[in-house]
């Protein structure tokens, strides 16, 4: 069962997602959908909240009950950023389609 | 200044042949899922490092150890003994038994592809934490979860850890692809950093 609940930019505005799950209504701001995000998400032991931006990244909004991934102890030939908006992109497409 | 113990950080002793890298692999993927820092001989190419140097600033960094002593056989095309593993091994031992206080907290899993089978070759390290993996990375997987939870409280079960690690590995070729890099030209620190993207954008 997938634990992460998206917030994911649309041509209209926000919606929230989850994978395999039915997209919520259309919120007119980032924020209102991360907001509806975190309600939703409140009473639950483990959560993780990702907002995705219009640009391919993304960040963690919410992360509960779960461990915190750490990066390498030295930097790589690609940029943090670089990986970041490769591993955003792959994500939401992936996302949208389920 | 000496280097300080890291709490989270694990040291993982394997072999770099690609006939064990799915093994690796799955080892560096549980060691991030479960919230630990993964390292390796492989973070750094700096030419002026010498090896034996860089290898003992990361056992003195990392409180955990995983060694696997499976590719400890003759190697096919010299007929000779491979020591590095067992070497990098009695390096880390010893600095849990004559370190300071800090080196005394370490702690360190050894993995094997057979149970008992180090009795022939390395029994002196009866006692130690020995799992087996068959050469089989869920297999690898459950052994490394398995003895993390056992220090660390709360951790995600093994077949979680194997279920979100089977969808990374197929999403790893969309991810190459759009970072425009080969995957068997990742290097350890990319790997890594995709790694923990991917976990960070989806659980």
């Amino acid at each position: 069962m997938p634990v992460t609940t998206h917030v994911v930019p649309t041509d209209d505005g926000w919606i929230v997602k989850k994978a395999g799950g039915k997209p919520s209504t259309v919120f007119p701001t980032q924020r209102e959908a991360t907001e509806r995000a975190r309600h939703l998400v409140k009473n639950a032991k483990v959560a993780h909240v990702v907002v995705h931006d219009r640009n391919g990244s993304f960040h963690t909004a919410v992360l509960r009950g779960l461990p915190e991934v750490h990066g390498p102890a030295v930097k790589g030939t690609l940029s943090k950023k670089t990986i970041r908006r490769a591993v955003g992109k792959v994500v939401l497409a992936r996302l949208m389609a389920e | 200044m000496r280097p300080r113990l890291r709490p989270t950080h694990v040291f993982i002793n394997c072999p770099f042949d690609s006939s064990y890298k799915p093994v690796f692999d799955a080892i560096v993927f549980a060691v991030l899922y479960l919230g630990f820092v993964a390292r390796s001989a492989l973070e750094s190419d700096d030419g002026g490092d010498i090896r034996i140097k860089k290898i003992e600033r990361i056992i003195e960094q990392c409180r955990y150890g995983i060694h696997d002593i499976s590719a400890a056989g003759l190697d096919p095309h010299t007929d000779l003994a491979r020591f590095n593993m067992p070497f990098e091994l009695g390096l880390f031992l010893g600095c849990e038994r004559f370190g300071d206080a800090r080196q005394r907290q370490k702690s360190c899993l050894i993995l094997d592809t057979k149970p008992y089978r180090f009795r022939i070759f390395i029994s002196d390290i009866a006692g130690q934490e020995v799992k087996a993996h068959g050469r089989n990375p869920e297999r690898a997987i459950a052994g490394v979860r398995d003895w993390l939870a056992s220090r660390r409280k709360g951790l995600p079960g093994g077949t979680s850890v194997a279920k979100r690690y089977r969808k990374f590995l197929r999403a790893l070729p969309g991810l190459c692809k759009e970072a425009d890099r080969e995957m068997d030209k990742l290097t350890f620190p990319d790997f890594v950093e995709m790694i923990e993207a991917w976990l960070d954008a989806g659980r």
